[in-house]
């Protein structure tokens, strides 16, 4: 039989269950955010240990190493202001050209660098916490990208935190385009594997050009393709990689096809991000 | 309710979410993320009373979803649920015996997860059923299934340090004592 603080105790419960999940979208993100605070000195702890434990890795490593790859980065970064430079004069020309033809200039991007501090604690989302929110100027649905690729979009803003909804996850869909036949898609989660994502929508014919003789047409995907995204979206910007495709099937009753994509980047091992301000 | 299990449950709960959301291994090593709360649940249910399963449901629950994309409250809900089930049979359960914490953490561990997807499946952002999903929801319920006793180890131990013993009985009793007088026994 139930006593009358036990009687408080299921009611309560009961109560802030309810309340909580009657609470509109924007509201429970705002006190989600707020709840994360109470986990600050843990992101604290983490990074102090990272940097300790960087600190005396640095501390171990020969003296011979280092010179080394002091070296290999000099000759490394020679190569690159000369590549560099070609890059500005071609992208100097670009700008003229797109001026006479009347084309608006391309917006660059402003990186924000971030790091990430939590992971989602459910396994069937595939999202995480970075350090970065809307004083470092982040806003809902910038992209967040890291050296090999695309990882995902930024989902909810907090003052200094943010969470990203990843590629995989249902709630992050990005228009893509196949770089080497220009085929147009849609990247949708693969459920068996989170390293890998669904390219779906695809046509099944192939961009023809004026006077082209067709001799068939096909399948033009082949594995080893790849997938950057193609912009079409408005979300994310024209270029940034996602994968290469591991094998193309027809789907649909053969209306169009699907691929499947190895993402570029390993979302498992995510530490640091860039979060992409256009 | 005393003022150091109000203590204790909330940082346990703390501990619990913190090692979630920032420890990786499992992930790696199973495929899965192994949930501690459900195993503190179990000892939770079966050791206090239902206001601390409350406590627990709404701290943890809440920190969880902090963290997670699920909707706000839905693991409070699960954990409240299981804690409540789990309280009203405590007296059939041996809660002393590693066995019986073993499948207790099991049931809880699968129980808990089981909850949550179902009360996603009625918003407009269900989880998909996959035998991914499935083969998660086996390791979190062994993961919580091998927590469990550990968690009942730690908080014994925590128990022994904080909380006075009882002092053991003295095998000496009064009536056995024999008394000497002058003329000899009495």
């Amino acid at each position: 039989m139930l006593r009358k603080p036990q009687y408080i105790a299921l009611g309560i419960v009961a109560l802030v269950g309810l309340i909580l999940l009657s609470l509109p979208e924007s509201a429970a993100n705002r006190v989600k955010l707020a709840l994360t605070a109470l986990f600050l000195p843990l992101f604290g702890l983490t990074e102090s240990t990272q940097s300790a434990a960087r600190r005396v890795g640095n501390s171990v490593v020969p003296r011979e190493d280092l010179v080394r790859e002091l070296e290999q980065l000099r000759a490394e970064k020679q190569k690159l202001e000369f590549s560099n430079a070609q890059l500005q004069e071609a992208a100097r020309e670009n700008d003229g050209l797109r001026k006479q033809a009347g084309f608006p200039a391309r917006v660059q991007w402003k990186l924000k660098p971030a790091r990430v501090i939590a992971r989602d604690p459910a396994n069937w989302w595939r999202t995480v916490f970075i350090d970065a929110g809307s004083k470092d100027g982040v806003r809902v649905d910038m992209p967040v990208i890291t050296p090999d690729g695309l990882a995902g979009r930024v989902s909810t803003v907090g003052a200094t935190r943010s969470q990203v909804v990843l590629l995989g996850d249902q709630n992050c869909r990005v228009a893509a385009r196949v770089k080497e036949t220009a085929e147009n898609g849609v990247v949708m989660p693969y459920a068996a594997d989170p390293a890998i994502v669904t390219l779906t929508y695809l046509s099944r014919g192939t961009p023809v050009k004026a006077g082209q003789s067709i001799v068939t047409s096909g399948l033009e995907l082949k594995p080893g393709n790849k997938v950057d995204t193609s912009g079409l979206g408005g979300v994310f910007p024209a270029g940034i990689r996602v994968g290469e495709i591991l094998d193309v099937r027809n789907v649909g009753f053969g209306l169009y096809q699907e691929a499947r994509v190895k993402l570029a980047v390993n979302l498992n091992s995510l530490d640091h991000v860039w979060v992409v301000a256009q | 309710m005393s003022r150091l299990e109000t203590i204790s449950i909330v940082l346990a709960a703390w501990f619990a979410v913190a090692f979630e959301i920032s420890f990786d291994g499992f992930r790696h090593w199973f495929g899965a993320q192994i949930s501690l709360l459900p195993a503190l649940m179990v000892y939770v249910a079966l050791s206090s009373s239902l206001p601390s399963v409350a406590l627990l449901a709404i701290v943890g629950g809440l920190a969880q979803d902090s963290f997670s994309a699920n909707p706000l409250g839905v693991m409070t809900v699960a954990l409240a649920l299981t804690g409540v089930l789990l309280h009203y049979k405590r007296d059939l359960v041996l809660r002393d015996q590693a066995y019986a914490q073993v499948m207790m953490g099991f049931i809880a561990s699968a129980l808990v997860p089981a909850c949550v997807v179902l009360a996603l499946m009625n918003t407009h952002n269900p989880v998909p059923l996959t035998a991914r999903l499935l083969t998660q929801w086996l390791v979190m319920a062994i993961g919580g299934a091998v927590a469990t006793p550990l968690v009942f180890r730690l908080f014994a131990q925590l128990n022994r340090w904080f909380t006075y013993q009882p002092v053991p009985e003295s095998r000496y009793r009064e009536t056995r004592q024999i008394k000497r007088t002058r003329f000899g026994h009495r």
